[in-house]
């Protein structure tokens, strides 16, 4: 073996031995420290209420992941297909639920679909009633429409990104062969679709498996997910309980996570992009123009409506009932109680994490290209694992395992860059991924017949072609880094609170104005930073998950 | 010659980016550098109620504890409620950061989690303090009390009040299933919330101790029509937000707050329990607690002593809103409107401290069991 | 320049697939070219001499220095890939002053290597444009100097003009040819086209099913090609093959599908001869006289200079050239399907199983 090998070996080995320590071992430590203290294992899964919190979160998953891809798939081939102005800052809205703090989402849900919401006072007008007649924004409903807010915008990227690689000469050559509309739907676009659409749907029923804050708000103590109820055990110091259902959901995520890199593997042989063809909404036929009317409208009520009551809820204090700027000035007060320290914060965590994640990401994508057998598989999953694993765990395991035994807990902000960045390298490390299996093999022998040394290679020709997915991955990390809330909470001391953290905290004191601001600061600013990567990178954003 | 593109190294770029990264952590890092200091852990609302808000009347309140013993009080207001406090104690366990800490309840401590991160002490300054508070809060004394609330049901005047429905005068938890009224309930899930958990242990107490029966078949009664929310915030956004919902599960001093913001007379009145001739409420009563292990263990018992004196017991009424343990301290006139202590007898004392301790993992288990559909 | 010596060179992929062992040298400052069909091997043997391609079995020395555990970008070497893969994240000056570059040439060695290439292509106007802003003959060129920018001893060039049209091809054909004589580099170029091979090569290497079947000049390989794949590869000839019915004197005779033809060779009654006849000696005539053979006229495809006349010997396909402008005005005219043909004297060439 000789020194190129072992540094071969290094970096290939490097990203994988950082997860270990930071992932794996906490995780493992904290469970293996109470998985066998308290009730075992299998008699904790197997209790009844804990196999109908099972049934639930499988049920809620089940459910809302229907639901978003039923009311996505439409938008993806309107995204896809339909010309018209602003598309690109459409599309960059797509990342505001990724940015949202659960909690903010809880809210805007709350204003619009609540009783005394928007649409509550509108029927309450029609039918002329002074009490409540509406109210979607609590129990299944809730839980259902809330996760479907959510993951909407994830199937319309997935799928238009996908439906945007479909050479449109396929189409054309089935429709030459004599292929209706329908039969082409059918057996050209819908096979071709496919693989995203089910990688969506892995991804949605992921999220929604996971998801917490949103359950534990409308679900009227009712209704918990698995990870509701891991939290749920912490609180009570349960810490055996916690420990076998994290263990049943690792195994559970996992499987899923399997499934998902199985399906994009597939879908990444379909092709190269190709240039596709849309067209612009006049040149629709009339009914097509209404369903697609009908179409967007509920895509306004379901997914701007939550959001533009954030925004209004950043300038209306309800308490006062005026219209003020105060949210957005405090977020730039220095001292006291102004946001100014959490801005730095947000700013600062989020975007180390995300430049830690987009290096992993790099160096993990470099594994997943690597020949070895194992190597590639190990990267996917420990890619995946973060998505997996519930983010209570991991704080917990992070303070347990390296905040205490090395002090950093009197200042526990590495701890928090550490939490983010595993957070977001799911993200980063796909689209990564994606843009280097993109990459021509001939370019990368080209450069090594014309004597580019392995570094010269990488940084001359590799790094270049793969700015654009590194962008958009940045992007996503960032996003996802900025909003997180539960991991940097655990974490953190008051001095290291971020805006995500501070909006949950305004909304506890009722500074609605403050929480709105702080809200419709982060989607702003993971707004701006998507639709400039959308310029870079020439609208291949959706191709990052 | 110059017209060609020269080809950039990244390497330069790379090493720039690195190097202002490296700067801007240098910053953040030298900005947020550790001093060594006295800290207290308490939950984000700590002394948040009063019109100057929690830094202002936190400074003032500890300014003399810092000149006398020549540190600085940080006083960490964590955005987490008590049990997440503890949890963050047991992970800190192995090497603690925090000296003293505030806020544990009288059920809390009932924990072995709790009692494991907490070293016992027993303050001087506890003669001045009633013995039930603290045979209430701890007898083994690894907190010491500090303030105290009592849980009672509250409503809006404005909506229903004792001449529309006259039950509120005497309430009972039957009066509470009619439909009615247990469509207008909101209240806390116990497993979030320490009010939701008192209400909870007042409604067992009442069943097992007072009427003898199953407590599990009143929340059966009111399962579809009982409004549970994750928090107190919550629980008080839709008391406040929906007319329907005007029954709420909160303190008695909230009548008092509400004629000291609002104006006197207050538009939210209390409706305590009424069984065997006597009004009955939920004492929570909130503790300092020492930090086992914690870095500064004197200082630590000097603060503690110190949270009993008058500077610190003064100003609980207005800024946390329920009442400062030494009893001998003379309250805002306000108060006339709160449940008044020696008025209501108390729940705690129908279940003893050992039977909530040992049964309350299974009270909430079979809690949760009765909300499951 | 260098010497290339390929010795039972053999990759075997995962699925069974070999190519090789090769057994191949290529002369200092000649043009080799690697022909077959697709397919055959050409590519993955240029990948093995470029060193691309890792656990390969055999010897591989460029001037008796065995190569096998060097890098490619040790090897000195410039290629040209099939897919021609230039840099999309450079301009065309970038893409070429690549190599000098990493290898850390000053910047005005580079600027006055990359213009004298520049001007040897023809592609100087082009230096500041984009990659997507050339056409793909000048991106060939563009490949070309790119591979050629460091001064390599050995030139790999994959199918390097297989996407152009016919006079595109045959312009730069030349160049490429006159390019690689006046740096005399060593060059093995890689095409599946005969005419290129034959226009371009000093020396062709036949490849077929990861195997070499011959090496020699063009012209040795048309006049003598060693077996029927050649042969019927090269088009160099029709190829009967029959037995040996008589044996006499200095002819044999062989029957080929019920035909009998006189050969000028040695056999075995009984034994198994193939033999191949190039178009050009095959004689046609419309006038009929005893003794000689018939056979229908199929078609006719006229070209430069000749006609193609492809007969049917009783199931056996003839294809016979003639320049007999008035005779194929006859055969078209008269709907006369008949013709008679003979071989050339001694234009029989017997092939080896
Ligand atoms: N990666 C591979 N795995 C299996 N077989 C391969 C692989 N690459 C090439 N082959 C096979 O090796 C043979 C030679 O391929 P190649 O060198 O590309 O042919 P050519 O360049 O002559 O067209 C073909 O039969 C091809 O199918
Ligand atoms: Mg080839």
């Amino acid at each position: 073996m000789n020194a190129r090998t072992i540094l071969n070996y290094a970096i290939l080995s490097f990203p994988f031995l950082l997860l270990i320590v930071f992932l794996v071992f906490p995780v493992f430590f904290v469970n293996a420290l109470y998985l066998f203290t308290g009730p075992s294992f299998f008699e904790t899964i197997m209790s009844p209420s804990i196999r109908f919190i099972l049934q639930f979160t499988i049920g809620q998953a089940i459910l809302s992941t229907l639901m978003a891809v039923l009311i996505g798939l439409p938008g993806a081939f309107l995204i896809a297909r339909l010309r018209f102005r602003g598309k690109s800052l459409v599309r960059a809205m797509m990342i505001v639920p990724f940015v949202l703090p659960p909690i903010v989402v809880v809210v805007g849900f709350l204003e619009m679909f609540g009783s005394y919401g928007v649409i509550d006072s509108i029927l309450m007008w029609i039918q002329g009633s002074s009490t409540s007649v509406f109210n979607l924004a609590t129990g299944i409903p809730g839980i259902i429409l809330a996760h479907t807010f959510y993951n909407i915008p994830l199937v319309i990227l997935m799928v238009s990104a996908s439906l945007e690689r479909l050479n449109p000469e396929i189409e054309e050559s089935a429709e030459i062969l004599g292929a209706s509309s329908r039969q082409r739907l059918r057996y050209i676009t819908l096979p071709h679709v496919m693989p995203s659409l089910l990688a969506s749907a892995v991804l949605t029923f992921m999220f929604c498996f996971m998801s917490f804050p949103i359950v534990l708000a409308f679900g009227q103590g009712r209704f918990i997910t698995i990870e509701a109820q891991i939290w749920n055990a912490f609180r009570l110091f349960d810490y055996g309980e916690a420990s076998s259902l994290t263990l049943m959901q690792i195994v559970i995520t996992l499987s899923l996570a399997f499934t998902y890199v199985r399906l994009t593997k597939r879908e990444n042989e379909t092709g190269k992009t190709a240039s596709m063809k849309t067209t612009s909404f006049n040149r629709y036929p009339l009914r097509e123009r209404v369903a697609i009317a009908a179409y967007l409208s509920l895509i306004v009520v379901l997914v701007l409506g939550p959001i533009a009551t954030i925004a209004r809820a950043s300038v209306y204090d309800p308490v006062a009932k005026v219209y003020t700027l105060e949210g957005f000035t405090n977020l730039f007060r220095l001292g006291g109680q102004g946001a100014f320290r959490y801005l730095v914060n947000s700013l600062f965590y989020a975007g180390l994490a995300t430049v830690f994640a987009v290096i992993l990401g790099i160096l993990l994508a470099l594994d997943m290209r690597s020949h070895h057998r194992f190597v590639p598989t190990f990267a996917s999953s420990m890619i995946l694992l973060p998505l997996g694993i519930s983010s209570i765990t991991v704080a917990y395991g992070l303070v347990l395992a390296i905040a205490v035994p090395t002090g950093l807990i009197t200042n526990p902000w590495p701890i928090i860059i550490i939490a983010q960045t595993i957070i977001g390298l799911p993200f980063s490390a796909r689209a990564i991924e994606l843009a280097m299996s993109k990459i021509d093999p001939a370019l990368l022998e080209q450069a090594d017949s014309l004597g580019a040394s392995r570094i010269q290679r990488f940084l001359f020709v590799e790094l270049p072609l793969l700015a654009p997915g590194i962008l958009v991955g940045a992007v996503f990390a960032f996003a996802m880094a900025i909003g997180e809330m539960s991991a940097t909470l655990f974490i953190a001391l008051p001095q290291n609170y971020t805006l995500a953290v501070a909006i949950y905290e305004y909304l506890g004191v009722r500074a609605y104005v403050e929480a709105g601001a702080s809200a419709f600061f982060l989607v702003i600013v993971c707004v701006i930073a998507f639709l400039t990567i959308e310029r870079i990178s020439e609208g291949s954003t959706g191709g990052a998950l | 010659m110059t017209q060609y593109p020269v080809r950039r190294d990244p390497r330069k770029m790379i090493a720039v980016a690195s190097v202002s990264i490296i700067i801007i952590i240098a910053v953040y890092a030298a900005v947020t550098w550790w001093r060594p200091r006295f800290v207290v852990y308490t939950y984000g609302s700590f002394f948040d109620y009063g019109d100057e808000g929690a830094e202002t009347v936190l400074g003032r309140v500890f300014a003399p504890f810092e000149r006398q013993y020549g540190v600085d009080v940080d006083i960490v207001l964590l955005d987490v409620d008590a049990n997440g406090i503890i949890s963050k104690l047991v992970a800190e366990k192995s090497r603690p950061l925090a000296d003293v800490v505030i806020g544990i309840d009288n059920i809390l401590i009932l924990q072995d989690a709790a009692k494991s991160v907490l070293e016992p002490y027993t303050s001087p300054m506890l003669s001045l303090v009633n013995e039930t508070f603290v045979d209430l809060l701890d007898p083994e004394h690894y907190l010491t009390p500090f303030d105290f609330g009592l849980i009672t049901l509250i409503y809006s005047t404005s909506s229903i009040n004792t001449t529309t429905h006259p039950q509120l005068g005497n309430l009972t938890f039957a009066d509470l299933a009619d439909a009615e009224f247990a469509s207008s309930l909101v209240t806390e899930n116990p497993s979030y919330s320490s009010p939701g958990l008192s209400f909870l242990l007042s409604q067992i107490a009442v069943y097992e101790k007072l009427l003898h029966q199953d407590w599990t078949t009143w929340w059966d009664d009111v399962r579809d029509q009982i409004n549970v929310q994750e928090g107190w915030d919550q629980a008080w956004e839709v008391w406040s937000g929906d007319p329907s919902r005007n029954l709420l599960v909160s303190y008695g001093t909230d009548p008092a707050y509400s004629a000291y913001y609002y104006g006197s007379p207050p538009d939210t009145a209390a409706a305590p329990f009424f069984y065997d001739n006597q009004h009955w409420a939920w004492m929570q009563v909130e503790g300092v607690g020492l930090v086992k292990n914690g870095p500064n263990p004197e200082l630590g018992k000097a603060f503690i002593d110190y949270c009993l004196n008058a500077t610190v017991q003064s100003e609980i009424a207005l800024n946390q809103w329920v009442y400062p343990i030494r009893t001998d301290l003379s309250l805002p006139s306000v108060y006339q409107y709160a449940v008044n202590p020696n008025e209501v007898s108390l729940l705690n004392l129908l279940l003893n401290r050992t039977e909530i301790s040992t049964n309350l993992n299974n009270w909430l288990d079979s809690w949760t069991a009765t909300r499951i559909p | 320049m260098v010497e290339v010596e390929l010795r039972g060179l053999l990759r075997e992929f995962d699925d069974g697939t070999t190519v090789g062992p090769i057994d191949l040298l290529v002369r200092d400052g000649e043009l080799l070219t690697l022909l077959g069909p697709s397919g055959s091997g050409k590519t993955t043997t240029l990948r093995m001499v470029a060193g691309f391609i890792e656990n390969v079995h055999g010897g591989l020395l460029f001037d008796g220095k065995d190569m096998i555990t060097v890098a490619p970008r040790e090897r000195n070497i410039g290629m040209v890939f099939q897919s021609i893969a230039l840099f999309p994240n450079m301009t065309v000056f970038g893409n070429i002053s690549f190599g000098p570059d990493m290898a850390g040439w000053s910047r005005e060695d580079t600027v006055n290597r990359v213009k004298e290439l520049a001007e040897l292509l023809d592609i100087q106007h082009l230096l500041l444009r984009k990659t997507s802003e050339i056409s793909g003959g000048e991106a060939q060129r563009v490949a070309l100097a790119r591979a050629l920018a460091t001064n390599p001893n050995l030139l790999l060039l994959d199918e390097p003009l297989s996407a152009l049209d016919l006079q595109l091809r045959e312009r730069l054909q030349k160049e490429i040819r006159r390019i690689q004589r006046k740096l005399s580099v060593t060059t093995i170029y890689v095409t599946h086209s005969q005419d290129e091979a034959f226009a371009i090569s000093d020396r062709v290497a036949i490849l077929n099913d990861g195997l070499v079947e011959q090496v020699g000049t063009p012209e040795e390989l048309y006049d003598f090609p060693a077996n029927d794949f050649v042969a019927t590869f090269l088009g160099s000839g029709n190829i009967f093959s029959g037995r040996i019915v008589e044996v006499s004197g200095e002819h044999v005779t062989v029957s080929v599908n019920d035909n009998l033809f006189l050969i000028p060779t040695s056999g075995n009654m009984g034994s198994k001869l193939t033999f191949s006849v190039k178009p050009e000696d095959v004689v046609i005539s419309d006038s009929y006289s005893e003794g000689e053979i018939v056979a229908n006229v199929v078609s006719i495809i006229p070209q430069v200079g000749s006609f193609k006349v492809i007969l049917d010997l009783n199931g056996i396909p003839i294809i016979a050239l003639t320049y007999d402008e008035d005779l194929v005005k006859r055969l078209r005219s008269n709907g006369n399907k008949l013709v008679t043909f003979s071989f050339r004297k001694d234009s029989t060439i017997i092939l080896s199983d």
